[in-house]
C-alpha cells in the first residue's frame, strides 16, 4: 500500500485553525443550554464528574480514531471508509445522517438570527415588549422563518465555498475566539450578579446518589457523544485536510474533546447564575435562551450591549457547527461525484435548504427530524463507524500506524480496548436504550416508525454504497 | 455554596480548563517545535520510541499485511532521521 500523503488535497494552513475549525464544529446551541440544563437536572457536580468520565473513555478516544480514519485516507467519508476496507455505504449513511441534521439545525441558526437582529435593534428594550409574544409572532410568520432560514443557508455557505484554508479555517479563526470572549463577558456579568451564588450551587454541589441513577449516566453519555459529534463524520472530515506532520491525540482527541466541554461549563457561568438573579426556570430548555433571557437583558445595567454580546456569540458558535458539519455532506459528495467544491456546496446547500423547508415552516416537523436522527440515524452511524475501525480495519492496526505516527503525545494499547470493545458497546447501548425509552413512552407508534426509518436508511446508504463500491474499486492508500 | 460544591467547581475547572488549556499549549508548541526540525533538516524522526516499538512489534507479527510496506517505509523514515545526528522530536 502506498502513503496517501503523497495524494494532492486541501490542507489547514495553520495548526490553530484546524483546532478551532475542530473547536468550532463541536461547540453548539446545545453547549449553551443544554449542558447546564442537564447538569442542573442530573445532580451537579455528580452528572459533571460522570460526564467527564464518559468524556475521557468515550469521546476522547473515539475522536482521535475518527481524526485518523480521515488523515490515513486523506478523503471524505465514503472514499475514507472504502478505503479502509468497509463498506461505502457506512459512507453514505454519515453522509445522509449529517445532511438530514442540518436539514433541521438550519433553521435553528434562522431562530438565531432573529434573536440577533432584536438583539441588534434593541428591540427587548421597547416598552411593551413581550418575549413570548415575539417567539409566538416568529412561530407565526412563515415568511420570517423562510427568509431566516434562506439567510443561515446562505451565510454558512460562504466559509464552505472558499475552501477549507481561505474559508472554514479563517472563519472558524475569527468567529471562535469571538464567542469565547462573548461567553466569557457574559459570564462575568452573570457571577457578578445578585444570587449568583444560587447558580453555581445548582451546576456544582454534588449529589453523589444520583450516580446510582443509570439515567444519569445515560444522559452523561448522550451529551458526551453529541456534543463531540462522534461518528457523524466531522473529525473524519476535517482530519482528512490534515498532513503527514500533524498531531493527532492532543489536539484532535484531548484538546477538542475537553475544549468542547470547558465551553459548555462556561456557558453554565454565563446562564445559570442569570437565571436564578431573575428567579428563572433553569429546566426551560432552548426556551431558556429564546424566550427568558430576553427578558432578563432589560432588567441589567448596560442590557443593551450585553444581550448583543451574547446573541454575537450565540450566533457564532450556532454558524461555525453549521458549516463545519456541513463539510462532511459536501466533502463527500464533491469527491464521489467528482465535482468542484463551489459546485458541490450550491448543491448540498441547495438540497439542505429545501428539504429543510418543512422544519423551518414548522417545529413539530423539526422535532419529528431530531426524533428520527438524533435517536436512531446518527447514533447507527457512530456504531458503524466504529465497527470499521476497530474490526474492519483493525483498532491496533490504526494505533501502530497512524494515531502515534507525529503524534505529540503517545497512545498505549488501551486505547484500542476502547474502540473495539468500549465504543461499540456503549453505541449498541444507546441505540437499545432509546429504543426502548421511545417504545415505554406515549407513543409506541413512533418507535416503530423510527425502526422503519432506520431500515429505510440503511437500504438506501447501502444500496447506494454498493453501486460506489462497483464503480470506484479502489486500491487502499 | 457548601465546601463540597467549591471542591467540585475547582475539580470541573482543573480537569476542564487546565487540561484544556494544557493540552493547546502543548499542542501549539510541540508543533511549532516540530516544523522548526523539519524546515531545518527536512525529516523529522515520526515516532515516540515507544510508538516505534509498537510498530516494529506488529511488522513482526504481520509482515504479510498489506500496510506491511508502508509501515517499513514509516519505519525507515524514523531511524533514518535518528541515524543522521540531527536533533530528534522525540529524543532517544
Amino acid at each position: 500500500m502506498t502513503d496517501a500523503y503523497h495524494e494532492p488535497r486541501e490542507e489547514w494552513a495553520s495548526r490553530l485553525g484546524f483546532l478551532l475549525a475542530m473547536l468550532g464544529a463541536m461547540v453548539g446551541l446545545g453547549n449553551i443550554w443544554r449542558f447546564p440544563y442537564l447538569a442542573g437536572l442530573h445532580g451537579g457536580g455528580a452528572f459533571v464528574l460522570a460526564y467527564v468520565v464518559l468524556l475521557y473513555l468515550v469521546a476522547v478516544p473515539g475522536l482521535m480514531g475518527e481524526t485518523a480514519m480521515g488523515r490515513f485516507t486523506r478523503a471524505a467519508a465514503v472514499g475514507a471508509y472504502r478505503r479502509l476496507g468497509g463498506h461505502s455505504g457506512v459512507g453514505v449513511l454519515v453522509a445522509l445522517a449529517t445532511f438530514g441534521l442540518m436539514t433541521y439545525y438550519f433553521p435553528v441558526i434562522g431562530w438565531v438570527i432573529y434573536y440577533f437582529g432584536h438583539a441588534l435593534a434593541g428591540t427587548f428594550f421597547q416598552d411593551g415588549f413581550a418575549a413570548g409574544a415575539a417567539w409566538e409572532a416568529f412561530k407565526a410568520d412563515p415568511e420570517l422563518k423562510l427568509a431566516t432560514h434562506t439567510l443561515a443557508v446562505l451565510l454558512a455557505g460562504i466559509p464552505l465555498y472558499y475552501g477549507v484554508a481561505k474559508g472554514i479555517e479563517r472563519a472558524s479563526l475569527l468567529m471562535v475566539p469571538v464567542f469565547f470572549l462573548a461567553l466569557v463577558v457574559v459570564a462575568v456579568r452573570a457571577l457578578t450578579l445578585p444570587a449568583a451564588e444560587e447558580g453555581l450551587a445548582y451546576l456544582f454541589t454534588p449529589e453523589w446518589g444520583q450516580l446510582a441513577d443509570p439515567g444519569v449516566w445515560v444522559a452523561a453519555l448522550g451529551q458526551a457523544l453529541f456534543s463531540t459529534g462522534l461518528g457523524w463524520g466531522i473529525a473524519l472530515t476535517l482530519g482528512s485536510y490534515l498532513g503527514a506532520a500533524d498531531d493527532i491525540p492532543l489536539g484532535a482527541g484531548v484538546f477538542t474533546a475537553v475544549g468542547n466541554t470547558s465551553i459548555g461549563v462556561l456557558a453554565g457561568l454565563a446562564v445559570l447564575p442569570t437565571v436564578f438573579a431573575f428567579g428563572l426556570d433553569p429546566a426551560s430548555g432552548p426556551e431558556l435562551v429564546f424566550l427568558a433571557l430576553p427578558q432578563v437583558f432589560p432588567e441589567m445595567t448596560g442590557g443593551y450591549l450585553w444581550s448583543l454580546v451574547f446573541f454575537i456569540g450565540f450566533l457564532f458558535a450556532a454558524l461555525t457547527s453549521g458549516f463545519a458539519i456541513t463539510e462532511v455532506p459536501v466533502a463527500a459528495y464533491r469527491e464521489e461525484a467528482g465535482v468542484s467544491r463551489g459546485r458541490a456546496v450550491v448543491t448540498v446547500m441547495a438540497g439542505i435548504w429545501l428539504l429543510g423547508l418543512p422544519s423551518a415552516l414548522s417545529t413539530d416537523f423539526s422535532g419529528l427530524m431530531d426524533f428520527l436522527f438524533g435517536n436512531w440515524a446518527l447514533p447507527a452511524a457512530t456504531l458503524a463507524s466504529m465497527l470499521v475501525l476497530g474490526w474492519r480495519f483493525g483498532a491496533r492496526r490504526m494505533r501502530v500506524l497512524d494515531v502515534n505516527y507525529s503524534a505529540d503525545l503517545y497512545v498505549g494499547p488501551w486505547w484500542e480496548v476502547a474502540i473495539r470493545y468500549v465504543l461499540p458497546a456503549v453505541m449498541a447501548f444507546l441505540l437499545v436504550w432509546f429504543t426502548w425509552d421511545a417504545l415505554r413512552g406515549a407513543s409506541p407508534g413512533r418507535a416503530l416508525g423510527g425502526l422503519g426509518f432506520l431500515a429505510g436508511l440503511l437500504v438506501v446508504a447501502f444500496g447506494v454504497g454498493s453501486i460506489r463500491n462497483r464503480r470506484r474499486q479502489e486500491v487502499a492508500p | 455554596m457548601t465546601f463540597t460544591a467549591w471542591i467540585s467547581l475547582a475539580g470541573v475547572l482543573a480537569l476542564l480548563w487546565g487540561v484544556g488549556g494544557w493540552s493547546l499549549w502543548r499542542t501549539m508548541r510541540e508543533e511549532g517545535r516540530k516544523a522548526r526540525l523539519l524546515q531545518r533538516y527536512g525529516s523529522v524522526d515520526r515516532y515516540d520510541p515507544r510508538a516505534l516499538a509498537d510498530l516494529e512489534a506488529w511488522l513482526a507479527e504481520h509482515p504479510e499485511d498489506p500496510y506491511a510496506s508502508l509501515a517499513r517505509t514509516r519505519i525507515d523514515e524514523t531511524r533514518r532521521h535518528r541515524a543522521s545526528g540531527h536533533p530528534t522530536f522525540y529524543g532517544h
